[in-house]
């Protein structure tokens, strides 16, 4: 099988393009590959038949036209803008910038220092405060006693033989020096209650109201089939959700959108579906690069999407944690921005934007999409196949969501699938459900 | 440069539209050849050779002379034909079933349409050209320049203002697209 490395390799190949190592590849290919060396042999071919194309002569004169037009229009060659002109050096002014740069920056230096001082006076108040407040402070000390308590010695000169009572008195502890610490500037007088309550001051947010705004579902896949009382209202909004857009959109995210991929397919083709897949996105996933897939088809009603949907969650309940392949189903409005991405993928973005209903009322964001898209739509991809002969089917297309086939039209699937695709019922609905990747 | 060309560009800035005139006369079928490629339709290719000499005649005094006059006509001619194919590519209708399908079904080829052709063209080559005109506009420029005109990785990277890396990349490409094209025809 050529792989797509391959085949950059022959085409590198085509103009002798390659370094010692890859000449040494192409010739084992060409050795042990038939396909590889037809291939190379194609390429080679089809450039020798471009060089080989026949010149192509212009019709007219066209120097004769081209002088015509200079004449008419009057255009001349724009001139060249002149030289910007050297000055000779002024320096009487350089002196002066000089002059003023030093300023600027002994200005600069003292305006950082004084701020260096201010903040760091600051910072420490305490510690400074209570350094001065320790040299200050007088501590009581036992030893000093209130002279008042003593007797005094009286001007008589009796010997007073009583002892004198030695009492403890605490002398009062002297006013403290308080030191003097540089007064900052005032505090600005705030006029708001700083401390008020939050929806005093704080902007009203009104909250979400569902019934008003259609906002994507995250659901658990293990609910959608639960049998709980709680489980059963969400499955109702599920379904009713399904059922209020013009198209259903799902995003599923897996840990391995190909293994994802083939369990859905397996699913459909339960369901009567068959799913032609684009050839672009079999390539992608044989080289394993990150690859997110889309689903499409409009053969299904919004009751067997959510049927399909359980089918999904039981199938992921069985395999239990030895797969784990799925994770979260999101049901997400369909918006117009994804009617153009599947108009891209499948290379039919008219059918996908021409002659839809256009909005009567400004867009009701609950439902993005107009009355009667769906139908409009099936009614435009069934006119771009409306000469094929070919039997119809209940189809699904699989395709890359990311990144997406660059050339559609040149995909065979896409065009089995549109050719194929049978009528869509009335009560079905597309539906584009992409496999994303959980990081 | 070319010391002719260099000779026609002096005496053109001198005032000499004659002088222009030859240089126009020297390069215009190979430009509309490898235009006509790119636009695919007579008249087309014809309005942006024309205007690509026109540009060419206004901006000559800013011409440095440090590649070839054809590089540097080219990147003028190249850039329109771009531009124009984009033009063009917006403003037709998307319609698949007229214009993408004529991709897959054979050709007709019961009427030349093309009234510039010296030579009647044989059905091989109807096919190769449509096939050409099937790929993106971007890989389509990159082929033409490579094959049809035979430039180096360099020059064409000169002529579209890209990478090298860039050139090589949509060279491979365009390749390998137009084999699947063709490969269509050939089943």
């Amino acid at each position: 099988m050529i792989t797509p490395d391959i085949r950059d390799l022959l085409s590198k190949a085509v103009d002798g393009d390659l370094t010692v190592a890859e000449r040494k590849r192409v010739d084992q290919l060409l050795r042990e590959s038939e396909p590889a060396a037809k291939l190379l042999q194609q390429l080679q071919r089809d450039a020798v038949r471009m060089r080989t194309l026949t010149p192509v002569v212009p019709p007219v004169n066209i120097a004769s036209r081209v002088l015509a037009e200079i004449r008419d229009r009057q255009v001349s060659p724009t001139p060249t803008p002149p030289a910007p002109k050297s000055r000779p050096l002024n320096w009487s002014q350089i002196t002066l910038w000089i002059n003023v740069a030093t300023a600027a920056g002994v200005l600069l230096t003292i305006g950082i220092g004084s701020y260096m001082y201010f903040a760091i006076s600051h910072q420490a108040p305490t510690k400074l405060g209570e350094q001065q407040i320790a040299k200050g402070q007088t501590r009581p000390s036992k030893e000093v006693v209130n002279p008042q308590t003593l007797p005094s010695k009286s001007a008589t000169n009796q010997i007073v033989e009583e002892p004198i009572p030695e009492t403890l008195v605490v002398a009062p502890t002297p006013p403290t020096l308080v030191p003097s610490i540089e007064q900052g500037p005032q505090p600005r007088i705030h006029e708001e209650n700083i401390l008020a309550a939050p929806s005093e001051v704080m902007p009203e947010i009104n909250a979400i109201n569902i019934t008003k705004h259609r906002i994507s579902r995250f659901v658990n896949l293990a609910e959608v089939i639960s049998t709980e009382a709680a489980h059963a209202k969400l499955q109702n909004d599920i379904k009713a959700d399904l059922k209020t857009d013009e198209l259903i959109r799902l995003d599923l995210f897996c840990r391995d959108p190909k293994a994802a991929m083939e369990l859905l397919t397996s699913l459909l083709k339960s369901k009567g579906c068959q799913a032609i897949t684009d050839k672009f996105l079999t390539d992608r996933l044989s080289k394993k690069p990150a690859t997110e897939i889309v689903f499409f088809t409009d053969v299904m009603n919004p009751d067997e999407v959510f049927q399909l949907i359980q089918l999904l969650a039981k199938e992921e309940q069985k395999l239990g944690s030895r797969a784990g392949h799925l994770d979260t189903l999101v049901v997400a409005p369909f918006l117009p921005a994804d009617l153009d991405v599947l108009g891209r993928i499948l290379g039919v973005s008219s059918a996908f934007t021409k002659q839809l209903p256009k909005q009567k009322t400004p867009i009701d964001i609950r439902k993005p999409l107009p009355e009667g898209t769906a139908n409009q739509l099936a009614q435009n991809l069934n006119k771009l196949a409306s000469q094929s002969t070919l039997k119809k089917s209940k189809l699904v297309f699989v395709g890359s969501y990311s990144p997406i086939n660059p050339l559609p039209s040149q995909s065979k699937e896409i065009k089995q699938y549109l050719e194929q695709r049978s009528d869509k019922r009335p009560d079905a609905k597309p539906l584009m459900l992409v496999l994303r990747t959980v990081n | 440069m070319n010391t002719d060309d260099r000779r026609l560009i002096a005496n053109t800035l001198k005032g000499q539209q004659a002088a222009f005139g030859e240089l126009v006369r020297r390069y215009q079928d190979r430009l509309y050849h490898a235009i006509f490629r790119v636009v695919d339709h007579p008249d087309d290719a014809l309005d942006v050779v024309q205007e690509a000499f026109i540009l060419a005649y206004q901006s000559l005094n800013h011409f440095k002379g440090d590649s070839e006059f054809f590089t540097w006509l080219y990147r003028i001619a190249f850039n329109a034909a771009i531009s124009q194919k984009r033009r063009k590519k917006a403003a037709v209708s998307l319609d698949w079933s007229s214009d993408e399908r004529s991709s897959i079904e054979p050709p007709d080829d019961s009427v030349d349409i093309r009234p510039g052709s010296a030579m009647e063209r044989s059905e091989d080559e109807h096919i190769l050209h449509h096939a050409i005109q099937q790929l993106p506009v971007e890989y389509r420029v990159v082929l033409i320049l490579k094959e049809l005109e035979g430039r180096k990785y360099e020059e064409i990277a000169d002529i579209l203002d890209v990478p090298i890396g860039t050139v090589r990349s949509r060279l491979h490409r365009a390749r390998l697209e137009l084999r699947n094209l063709l490969s269509t025809y050939e089943e």
